[in-house]
């Protein structure tokens, strides 16, 4: 190692309280700027996620209920509109389609989802063909049998988060006279989703028809058919839908997108405006607090360059220290604002109504090694202004007015 | 060879009075000399040091060096003579306090980037000579004022410097320590080395061989019965 670094490492060592002030500023600095940038990401994860979701380029309904199409996901209102199932199969057809997704709305239904009481819009979905809420469950390696369902995040009221950490939990919900395992939650996306309940496809078909359960959907029938498709191709498709003559109205899925950034816009500014400042503050934190460090040590700067430390040498000594206290700082600062926010994810995203999806640990990471060059990096350009300050005078004068 | 031609040295003391820490003083250091300056507080024997060993700009005057005008120097060339031929022992603690004797008197390699293993058996060396072979491993808050004085002393001469500028290196110091800091000036003195001495008292300014007596920024010519005066 560089002899200028092991001297930088010593002052920081042997000046403990010193660099606890310089480091503790990064740590701070570090936190927030983690914990600010952690919720962006995470919204524009969410956002993500809803543009593969909500936007499968295209939504296929029944003829006339095309204004509609987003009602359920956008609004959480189940209406009984249907269509023959054998439109999935045409609209798969065409070579500019990767991936179609049916769904059947069923009906909103009274019953206690995971101890609570409430309406419940249920859906229906086919696990084989979905593209679009495996984007969004809390665990995405589970697979789901006849009678599982996937909940919404706030379907399960309280218990949520009982199931969002606990892999193992056991929750029953009575659908239609039939008790269905919880086997998922979904993240919360801000919309109706979150208090709908999704089952099997299968399992609502088996049960239709009785007339004691309550659930009667005509046979071979769905409501809306989710599309995806080549990158680009959503207008042309769009037209190949409409010339086939399926009586079917076709919606592109960038409106329900523009309605999902129209609610989240509000917060994801007023997210990057904090990180600005958070930024602009912990710049100023740092050069207030290395500003009255170089004052202090003005004397011995001037006794470094009499020694013959060229100004050079000198700022990459002061530099270097700042760096490795900034570098210690804002480490600690990042893993405290990770081990925070992953620690009480659950309450977060109970309290927090927004539409987040945490990001794993393997970007968590990311975000903190960008957080910690940011912040290292604000403290040596921090630090840069009254080093160069002092290190403008000459040296004897610094050794002077560092006797006062 | 150092040569300080009409230096003035003036700071303002408000927009309207300027005060001159020195006002056209003039002097020359042969190589091998002892020169002591000697004068009262305040009459600029500590500025005049720290602008021979390019410490602080003259506001006039010129610097030569070794027939050079050091005014003209950059920031580096002027560190990389003081780096190389000068040492400098102020009265003031000068230490660098979260180092070590040893690695304080290592640092002008440090930082100059020429620090090589060997060097430790110099410094093991100059340590002795000044007797703080036992303190290598002390830090500065654990000397004495005595013991600190020798420390930079020894600092001073680890690039072997042609010069020694110190300034009252014997300041607040007890009679003991003031003769052992003086007598390893002199030894360094017989052995070729040019030595600057600022000193206000006039029994350590019978060590040198030349003495220049300042007195409010100028030269006082009024004559002196204890030594050579410029």
């Amino acid at each position: 190692m560089n002899s200028l670094w092991i001297v930088a490492w010593r002052n920081i060592k042997r000046k403990s309280s010193r660099s606890a002030w310089l480091a503790g500023s990064a740590a701070i600095a570090a936190l927030l700027l983690f914990v600010s940038y952690f919720f962006v990401f995470s919204m524009e994860r969410s956002l993500k996620a809803g543009s593969q979701r909500l936007g499968a380029d295209l939504l296929v309904v029944p003829k006339g209920v095309g204004d509609h199409a987003g009602d359920m996901i956008i609004a959480g209102k189940v209406s009984a509109f249907y269509m023959p199932e054998t439109v999935v199969d045409r609209i798969e057809q065409i070579p500019e389609v990767e991936q179609v997704a049916p769904q059947l709305y069923l009906k909103t239904v009274s019953t206690v989802c995971c101890g609570t009481e409430g309406d419940f819009p249920v859906v229906a979905f086919d696990p084989q063909r979905d593209f679009t809420l495996k984007n969004w469950v809390a665990e995405t390696s589970r697979t789901y049998d006849k009678y599982d369902v996937v909940i919404g995040s706030n379907a399960g009221g309280g218990n949520y988060l009982y199931h969002y950490d606990d892999a193992y939990s056991v929750q029953w919900v009575t659908l239609f006279g039939k008790e269905f395992l919880i086997r998922n939650v979904l993240f919360p996306t801000g919309m109706g989703t979150d208090d709908t309940i999704f089952m099997r496809l299968d399992a609502a078909r088996e049960l239709s028809g009785s007339k004691d359960l309550g659930l009667d959907i005509p046979k071979n029938q769905i409501s809306v058919v989710l599309v995806k498709t080549q990158p680009g191709m959503d207008e042309f498709v769009k037209r190949e839908i409409e010339r086939m003559n399926l009586n079917v109205d076709v919606a592109k899925g960038s409106g329900l997108q523009e309605v999902v950034n129209h609610q989240i816009r509000p917060i994801k500014l007023f997210s990057y405006l904090m990180i600005t400042v958070m930024i602009v503050m912990s710049g100023f934190q740092v050069m207030t607090i290395f500003s009255a460090l170089v004052n202090e040590r003005r004397k011995e700067i001037g006794m470094l360059r009499a020694m013959g430390a060229a100004r050079v040498t000198a700022y990459r000594l002061l530099l270097a220290e700042a760096m490795l206290s900034g570098m210690i700082g804002s480490s600690f600062g990042a893993l405290a604002g990770a081990a925070l926010l992953y620690d009480n994810r659950a309450l977060i995203l109970k309290f927090i109504t927004l539409p987040l999806v945490f990001p794993d640990w393997t970007s968590g990471l990311g975000i903190g090694l960008a957080v910690m060059l940011a912040v290292t990096g604000i403290s040596v350009l921090a630090a840069f202004i009254p080093v160069n300050r002092i290190l403008r005078e000459q040296p004897y004068q610094s050794m002077r007015e560092g006797e006062v | 060879m150092i040569r300080l031609q009409d230096i003035t040295k003036s700071y303002s003391v408000n927009k309207q009075e300027t005060r001159h820490a020195l006002d056209r003083v003039s002097v020359t250091v042969e190589s091998g000399d002892f020169l002591a300056i000697v004068g009262p507080s305040g009459s600029g024997k500590s500025t005049l040091l720290a602008i021979a060993g390019l410490l602080d700009a003259p506001t006039e005057g010129t610097v030569w060096i070794e027939g050079q005008d050091a005014s003209r120097w950059s920031d580096s060339k002027r560190a990389e003579y003081r780096a190389q031929q000068c040492g400098f022992v102020f009265q003031f603690p000068s230490l660098i306090p979260t180092l070590n004797v040893m690695e304080n008197v290592l640092l002008p390699k440090t930082m100059i980037g020429t620090f090589r293993p060997e060097d430790r058996r110099q410094a093991e060396q100059i340590l002795e000579e000044v007797g703080l072979t036992a303190h290598r491993n002390s830090f500065p808050s654990q000397l004495s004022g005595g013991e600190q004085r020798r420390a930079a002393l020894a600092r001073a001469l680890i690039q072997d410097p042609k010069i020694l500028l110190a300034d009252e290196p014997t300041g607040a110091l007890d009679d003991r320590n003031a003769e052992l800091i003086m007598g390893l000036l002199k030894g360094w003195n017989q052995r070729g080395k040019t030595i600057l001495l600022v000193t206000h008292d006039r029994r350590l300014a019978k060590a040198g061989n030349r003495i220049l007596r300042l007195m409010d920024g100028r030269t006082d010519e009024s004559g002196e019965d204890d030594g050579h005066v410029f």
